[in-house]
């Protein structure tokens, strides 16, 4: 029999060493990331093929010049901004129980937003022209805007993943004989001489405080300019006034479900059922039912308004999407990824780790096919057709180049969470013993 | 195979029936410019040739007409060259098929200046004059004047300082793609044709309209271009100009600025000024 104990039950000694059991450089961990090496160096020669014969090696054409790469950009910003949920929205109205999982949140944060940033670079025709971006870009474009709110994103979210790691920086520098003495004396730097005094607290709390304020309208504001992307241009399929919360609404639910996928992984591989709880998965999973709810209501504003009126311009599109050719993707998408996953969620059975981690996977690959909906389709239907085009150009098939560079740019996300998970503790150790002290004081 | 054969030979069938059947009538055969081809008239045919023919026949003597079944041709051809003027006169004046019929679109003098072009490939040419004698003849001088009082284009016709009477008088605003015709008129007993002018037209920067006047009767000619101020100066406004969401970065709308770099200094601020707090984690080592 399973007993019920969590870490509030554990001692403060206990904590500490359950939680910096990870943070090692086990042999297990050494062939994972040579293994990812190996798989995103082979990925990388095709980026190499990409940079000498140029785009021309991936199916974009007149028509869809905005193919798979921008689609899995889109995706990757929209997983991003579940640290903002999670840490800053859920932390400021003091819910406890996601103290074991903000920095999961965090991390996810950092790597996907960081290789968001990437993924753009990889689209570019000529990345060594990377620097004319700010040499001649126009302040009003949305472009140029884009490029803003995800660095300063990524510097938001690296600043709270970092400023709540301080004490526990401190922790890891003391500890003697698991790591290397390099590493400690980084540890002990970049841990600014923290010594647990109330002085050194409140200057780590206003800050996380204060961070956790900022990020909102920055998270808001990363995800609703991508869309503005797509929303400012006129294309039928695009130009939608919804577009902004309709993609933040998106956002959640693929960031909630890779929190839940992540949490999985980290409690099976490092044993941590004490810390990340079957009432954690309940509860992301309660979370993950009520954000996939909020974006289904966009999905039915953002297709029923326009396939009502039907207007000759948007009607291609969204036929296209209903009954033609992208069919039977869509309902896969919308039903498969989405709603089924949501209907199953409210099952409690449902939201214990193993099955909750099932449907997150499923609902993760949901929505980055919907990413590729929202993004392809569109461009096919333009309202100026091309003349004197290859018949090819009137479809989009992404090319065997195309798609292994996209999967290089998960392996890197990867490669980011395994190294932060090697590198620092997965829960903050800091957080949890300060709320077991309080919990057994009182 | 079989079938390859015989489409080539029902296209090549085809473009010889289409060449050689195509026949000017005799009367048109004969026809004659009242004008003698010169190097002027060659050039002017030159530039009504790239507007309208050239899209279908090429560049002369290259041989580099569009793909089309009949074959349009170059009119440096022998094709082209063994008609008589007339029979050119007559193809480009009514058109046949593919071939659009010029009439309504070029002047005669226009359509002879394109047979001009033609000749001016072909050195053997010598061009066969009509015969004048005992037509009336005119040295047309054209004066033209715009009348505010009411609103008209006056143009006065003399020949040898003399009133012309009762002569078509054709007068056009010059365009930038074309010519606007104000219409056709006969002069009066004073030798005056008066036409009716917009008076809102734009003119150009100094409010200038170009005229244009055509004068015609029997086989003599005479054209004039004349610029007069008519309107208020038309200064054209770039779409560019001053601060717009579509001009470049330099004139970006103020608003923008100020709220782009507000937002981005606010918030930059805001991150350096955490970063700052961390520093002083050092000075709050001991209690």
């Amino acid at each position: 029999m399973k007993t019920d104990t969590t870490y509030k039950d554990l001692s403060p000694e206990k904590i500490e060493n359950d939680l910096l059991q990870t943070v090692n450089w086990s042999r297990s961990h050494k062939l994972w990331m040579t293994a990812l090496t190996i798989g995103l160096v082979v990925c990388l020669y095709f980026y190499y093929t990409q940079l000498r014969d140029g785009l021309g090696v991936t199916g974009m054409n007149d028509y869809v010049s905005w193919g798979i790469y921008i689609s899995n950009f889109v995706f990757f910003v929209a997983t991003s901004l579940i640290g903002m949920l999670i840490s800053s929205v859920l932390g400021l109205l003091k819910v406890k129980w996601i103290t074991p999982i903000a920095r999961i949140a965090e991390m996810i944060a950092v790597a996907f937003a960081f290789v968001a940033g990437l993924v753009i670079i990889i689209d570019m025709g000529r990345p060594d022209r990377l620097h004319h971006v700010f040499v001649y870009g126009r302040i009003q474009s949305p472009i140029l805007w884009d490029v803003v709110v995800v660095t300063t994103y990524v510097m938001l979210s690296l600043l709270l993943l970092y400023i709540p790691l301080i004490p526990d920086l401190a922790i890891c520098a003391k500890k003697e004989g698991l790591l290397p003495k390099l590493q400690r004396r980084i540890y002990k730097a970049l841990s600014l001489g923290w010594a647990n005094t109330p002085a050194q607290f409140k200057i780590i709390k206003n800050g996380i405080r204060m961070l956790a304020v900022l990020i909102i309208p920055v998270a808001l504001g990363i995800h609703t300019v991508t869309s503005w992307l797509f929303a400012m241009t006129l294309r039928s399929g695009w130009d939608s006034p919804i577009f902004g919360p309709y993609f933040v609404s998106g956002a959640f639910v693929t960031g909630c479900a890779s929190v839940i996928i992540l949490m999985y992984v980290f409690r099976k591989q490092y044993k941590l059922d004490h810390y990340l709880t079957d009432r954690h998965f309940n509860l992301m999973g309660k979370l993950l039912v009520l954000v996939s709810l909020v974006y289904v209501y966009f999905n039915i504003n953002e297709i029923i308004v326009p396939a009502y009126k039907l207007r000759e311009a948007e009607a291609g599109h969204i036929l296209d999407l209903l009954v033609g050719r992208e069919s039977v993707m869509f309902w896969i998408v919308q039903v498969g990824g989405l709603i089924i996953p949501f209907l199953l969620l409210l099952l409690k059975p449902m939201r214990k780790p193993g099955p909750a981690a099932l449907i997150s996977l499923i609902v993760v690959i949901g929505a980055w096919f919907k990413r590729y909906l929202i993004v392809i389709p569109v461009q096919l239907q333009p309202y100026l057709p091309i003349q004197n085009v290859p018949d090819s150009y009137s479809h989009y098939m992404p090319t065997w180049p195309e798609i292994w560079i996209t999967v290089a740019s998960f392996i890197m996300v990867i490669m980011i969470i395994t190294l932060l998970a090697k590198l620092f503790p997965i829960i903050s150790i800091w957080e949890l013993q300060e709320e077991t002290e309080k919990n057994q004081q009182s | 195979m079989k079938y390859l054969v015989i489409i080539i030979l029902l296209i090549t069938s085809g473009t010889l029936w289409a060449q050689s059947s195509w026949k000017a009538p005799d009367k048109a055969q004969k026809q004659l410019s009242p004008l003698v081809f010169d190097e002027d008239m060659a050039q002017q045919g030159r530039q009504l040739y790239s507007r309208s023919c050239a899209s279908c026949h090429g560049t002369v003597s290259k041989n580099n007409y569009a793909i089309m079944i009949p074959a349009p041709g170059d009119p440096a051809s022998e094709g082209f060259q063994n008609q008589t003027d007339g029979s050119l006169f007559y193809k480009i004046q009514k058109g046949k098929g593919a071939m659009p019929a010029f009439e309504d679109v070029y002047g005669t003098d226009e359509i002879w200046a394109m047979v001009a072009y033609f000749r001016s490939f072909n050195k053997n040419y010598e061009q066969q004059l009509m015969q004048l004698d005992g037509v009336e003849k005119f040295n047309f001088k054209t004066a033209v004047a715009y009348d505010f009082n009411i609103d008209k284009l006056v143009v006065k016709v003399t020949s040898d300082d003399k009133f012309v009477e009762n002569v078509e008088v054709a007068a056009f605003v010059k365009g930038m793609f074309g010519n606007l015709a104000l219409g056709k008129a006969k002069t009066n007993t004073k030798g005056i044709a008066y036409f009716d002018v917009d008076a809102d037209m734009p003119g150009d920067t100094k409010g200038n309209l170009n005229f244009y006047v055509k004068v015609n009767k029997n086989y003599s000619y005479a054209k004039s271009t004349v610029a007069l101020k008519v309107t208020e100066p038309n200064i054209p406004v770039a779409v560019t100009e001053g601060r717009h969401l579509w001009s470049p970065n330099k004139d970006a709308p103020i608003w923008l600025i100020i709220t782009f770099w507000g937002v981005v200094f606010g918030i930059w601020g805001a991150i350096f000024y955490i970063i700052f707090t961390l520093f002083r984690l050092k000075k709050y080592k001991a209690d």
